[in-house]
C-alpha cells in the first residue's frame, strides 16, 4: 500500500522550511480558482443573510403598501401580493436555510463519522450489525421518511426540528465514507504502533483516526450542507418543512409557484439564492477534495 | 446466477422487516389519526372515536400493531385506512404503475445522457465540450428538483398559449379523455404527458451520475491494459467499447443502485409540480391523515424496489466485470 516517498535530490540553498499538512492543504485549496471564488460568494451570501436585516430597511414581517411591485430601487426583488419585500423574505429565508442545512450537516456529520468510526475499527460482528442499521434506514427515501414524521408537526414544525429529522436520515450515508476511510487506515503501520505503544480504543478513535480521517469527513460534511439546503427546500415545497409566518428559501419558492408565470421575481430569486448556495458549496467541496488529495502534492518550486 | 439472486433476496427480508417496522413505528407514533375528529367541533361523540379506535387498531401496543399488519401484508391486505372507503391495496398497485413508469424512463434517460457525456467528455478532457457539461453538471446538481420542473412547465404553458396548441401536457399523468382514446393513442397520451416530468427527474441524476462516468472513463483511460490494448494494434474504436466502456461502466452502476431511494423522493416531488396521481399523491395524501398502514405499505414498497435495483446492480456487476462470479 504505501511506498517510500520519492527522494529528489534538493540543493542546498532551494531547502525552505517544511510546511505542515495544514499549510499545504490551503495553499492548493487556494489555487483552486473556481473554489475560492466560491468561497468568496459563499460568504457574500452569509452576509446577506445574517448582516442584511440589520441595515435594510425592511423586516421580513413588514407589510408594505407597494402591492405586487416588479423589482425597483425600493424593492430589489420587488413585492408580494401583500405588500412583503422579497429582499427582506429571502434574508430571513436565507438565514433558516443555512441554519437548518448546517445544523443537518453538523448532526449527519458528527453522529455519522463516531459511527462509521466505530464500525470499521471494531469490524466483525459489531460492523456487521452497525452496517445492517445503516442499509435499513438507506434503504428508506429520505424525503418520504421526513415527510411522513414532519408532517404530524413534531417538535411544533420549529427549525430545528426540520434539522434533526433530515440530520437524522444523513449520517448513514456519511458513516459509509468513514467507515470505509477508516477501513483502510486501521492497517496502517502507525495505529499498530499506537496500539503497541497501549493507545485505547478511544485514545487511537480520537488522537489517531478521526484526524487522518478528517480530508473525507471535511468534503462529506461539506457535501451534506448542500443536501441540507436541498433537503430543507424539498420538505418546504411539499408544506411540512419551516411554516409560516417563518419562512424559508424552499418555503418561498413553494409559496409563490403559481406566481412564475405573472410575478416571475417571487418565484426566481429564492430559488437563485438556494442555487447559489448549493453550487457554491459542491464547489468548495470539490476544492477541499482535491486540496486533502496527496496525490495533488507538486514539486515545491 | 438464479441462486445468488435468490441469496439475495432471502438476505435482504431482515433489512426490509426492520426497515418497515422502523417506518411503521415512526408513522404511528408521531401522530394520531384521530385529532381532526376530537378536535371538530362539535366534537365527534365518544362512540365514533372508539369504533374508529378499534377498527383502526389504536389501542394496541406498537408490536401488536406492526405484527397484525405485517401479517395481514403477507397476505395480501393491507389494513384499514384512516379514509374508511380507501383500500390501501389498490391504490399502491394503481399507483406503483403510474410512477415506476416516471421512474424508469427518467432513470434510463439518465444513464444513456449520463454515459454519453462522461465518454465524450473523458476523451476530450479539458476540451470545451467538457468544461460546458462539467459547469452544467454542478448547475444541475444544485438546483432543487421542484425549481428545475416549475421552470420546464412554465416554459411549456408560455409555449402552448405562444403557439396555440397543446404540444407540452402539463398537468397529469395522462388526458382527462384517456380511456376513450385507440390504443396508440393511449400510448402518446402517456408519453406525451410523461416527457417534461422525466426531464425534470432525469436532469439531477444526470447530472451526478455524468460526473462518475466521467472520473471513471479517466481513471481506465490512463491504465496499462488500455495503453496495452493499444500497443497490440486494436483499433481505438474497439479499444474504447470493449475494454474502457465496460469497465467504467461499473462504478456508475453501483452508484445508480445507490441513487433509486433517492429518485423515488424526487418522483414525489415532480409528479406534485405536475398533478400526477401517482405514488407521490398517496404519500403526501397518507402523511397528511396520519394513516400509518398506508404510509408503512408505501415505504415498504419503496424499500422492496430499493432492494430489487440492488439485486438488479448486482447482476449487472457479474455481467461487466468477468472476474464477479456469484455462485
Amino acid at each position: 500500500m504505501t511506498s517510500a516517498p520519492p527522494v529528489v535530490p534538493v540543493p542546498a540553498a532551494a531547502v525552505v522550511r517544511e510546511r505542515t499538512q495544514s499549510e499545504m492543504v490551503l495553499r492548493r485549496f487556494s489555487r483552486h480558482r473556481a473554489a475560492v471564488t466560491s468561497l468568496v460568494l459563499l460568504l457574500l451570501v452569509v452576509l446577506f443573510a445574517y448582516v442584511g436585516p440589520l441595515i435594510w430597511k425592511y423586516s421580513f414581517t413588514d407589510i408594505t403598501d407597494d402591492l405586487s411591485q416588479p423589482p425597483s430601487l425600493g424593492h430589489p426583488f420587488g413585492t408580494d401580493l401583500i405588500g412583503h419585500d422579497t429582499m427582506a423574505q429571502v434574508m430571513r429565508g436565507t438565514q433558516q436555510s443555512l441554519k437548518i442545512a448546517l445544523s443537518i450537516a453538523l448532526i449527519g456529520t458528527v453522529l455519522g463519522s463516531l459511527w462509521g468510526a466505530i464500525a470499521g475499527l471494531y469490524r466483525g460482528r459489531w460492523d456487521f450489525l452497525m452496517m445492517r442499521i445503516v442499509d435499513v434506514i438507506l434503504t428508506l427515501p429520505t424525503i418520504a421518511v421526513a415527510a411522513a414524521v414532519a408532517a404530524q408537526g413534531v417538535g411544533g414544525s420549529q427549525w430545528w426540528s426540520i434539522a434533526i429529522i433530515l440530520g437524522a436520515l444523513t449520517w448513514p450515508y456519511v458513516s459509509r465514507v468513514v467507515r470505509g476511510v477508516v477501513l483502510s487506515l486501521r492497517e496502517q503501520e502507525f495505529i499498530e504502533a499506537a496500539r503497541a505503544l497501549g493507545g485505547g480504543s478511544t485514545r487511537i478513535i480520537l488522537r489517531h483516526l478521526l484526524p487522518n480521517a478528517l480530508g473525507a469527513i471535511t468534503v462529506t460534511a461539506t457535501l451534506t450542507i448542500a443536501t441540507g439546503i436541498l433537503g430543507e427546500a424539498a420538505l418546504s415545497f411539499l408544506g411540512v418543512g419551516v411554516q409560516s409566518p417563518d419562512t424559508s428559501l424552499g418555503l418561498l419558492v413553494s409559496i409563490n409557484r403559481d406566481a412564475v408565470n405573472t410575478r416571475p421575481w417571487l418565484f426566481y430569486f429564492p430559488g437563485l439564492f438556494i442555487i447559489l448556495i448549493a453550487l457554491t458549496i459542491n464547489f468548495v467541496g470539490d476544492g477541499l477534495r482535491d486540496a486533502f488529495d496527496p496525490k495533488q502534492t507538486r514539486v515545491r518550486q | 446466477m438464479f441462486a445468488y439472486v435468490v441469496r439475495r433476496l432471502i438476505a435482504a427480508i431482515p433489512v426490509l422487516v426492520v426497515a418497515s417496522f422502523l417506518a411503521y413505528a415512526l408513522v404511528a407514533l408521531s401522530g394520531d389519526p384521530l385529532e381532526p375528529m376530537k378536535l371538530r367541533n362539535p366534537p365527534a361523540p365518544q362512540r365514533t372515536i372508539d369504533l374508529e379506535t378499534q377498527r383502526l387498531g389504536l389501542d394496541d401496543n406498537i408490536f401488536a400493531r406492526y405484527g397484525h399488519w405485517l401479517w395481514g401484508v403477507l397476505h395480501g391486505n393491507f389494513g384499514e385506512s384512516v379514509q374508511s372507503n380507501y383500500d390501501i391495496g389498490d391504490n399502491l398497485a394503481r399507483s406503483s404503475v403510474v410512477t415506476l413508469r416516471l421512474v424508469v424512463v427518467a432513470m434510463l434517460l439518465a444513464l444513456i445522457l449520463a454515459v454519453l457525456t462522461g465518454v465524450l467528455s473523458a476523451v476530450r478532457q479539458y476540451s470545451k465540450f467538457d468544461y460546458t457539461t462539467t459547469f452544467l453538471g454542478f448547475v444541475f446538481l444544485a438546483m432543487p428538483s421542484f425549481w428545475i420542473a416549475i421552470v420546464l412547465k412554465d416554459f411549456a404553458v408560455r409555449y402552448n398559449k405562444a403557439t396555440g396548441t397543446t404540444v407540452f401536457y402539463t398537468i397529469g399523468e395522462t388526458s382527462q379523455n384517456y380511456d376513450s382514446l385507440s390504443a396508440a393513442g393511449k400510448f402518446g397520451d402517456i408519453v406525451g404527458h410523461l416527457v417534461l416530468p422525466t426531464i425534470s427527474l432525469a436532469l439531477i441524476s444526470y447530472a451526478a451520475w455524468s460526473r462518475y462516468q466521467r472520473a471513471a472513463m479517466l481513471e481506465v483511460l490512463n491504465s496499462d491494459y488500455v495503453r496495452l490494448a493499444r500497443a497490440k494494434g486494436l483499433t481505438w474504436r474497439k479499444v474504447l467499447v470493449k475494454h474502457v466502456l465496460r469497465t467504467a461502466l461499473i462504478p456508475l452502476v453501483t452508484v445508480t443502485a445507490l441513487d433509486i431511494a433517492a429518485i423515488l423522493g424526487g418522483a414525489v416531488i415532480t409528479e406534485t409540480v405536475f398533478n400526477w396521481n401517482g405514488l407521490g399523491r398517496m404519500l403526501l395524501t397518507g402523511v397528511s391523515r396520519a394513516d400509518t398502514n398506508a404510509v408503512a405499505g408505501w415505504l415498504l414498497l419503496a424499500g422492496l424496489v430499493v432492494i430489487a435495483f440492488n439485486v438488479i446492480a448486482d447482476v449487472l456487476y457479474a455481467v461487466l466485470d468477468p472476474r464477479i462470479r456469484h455462485d
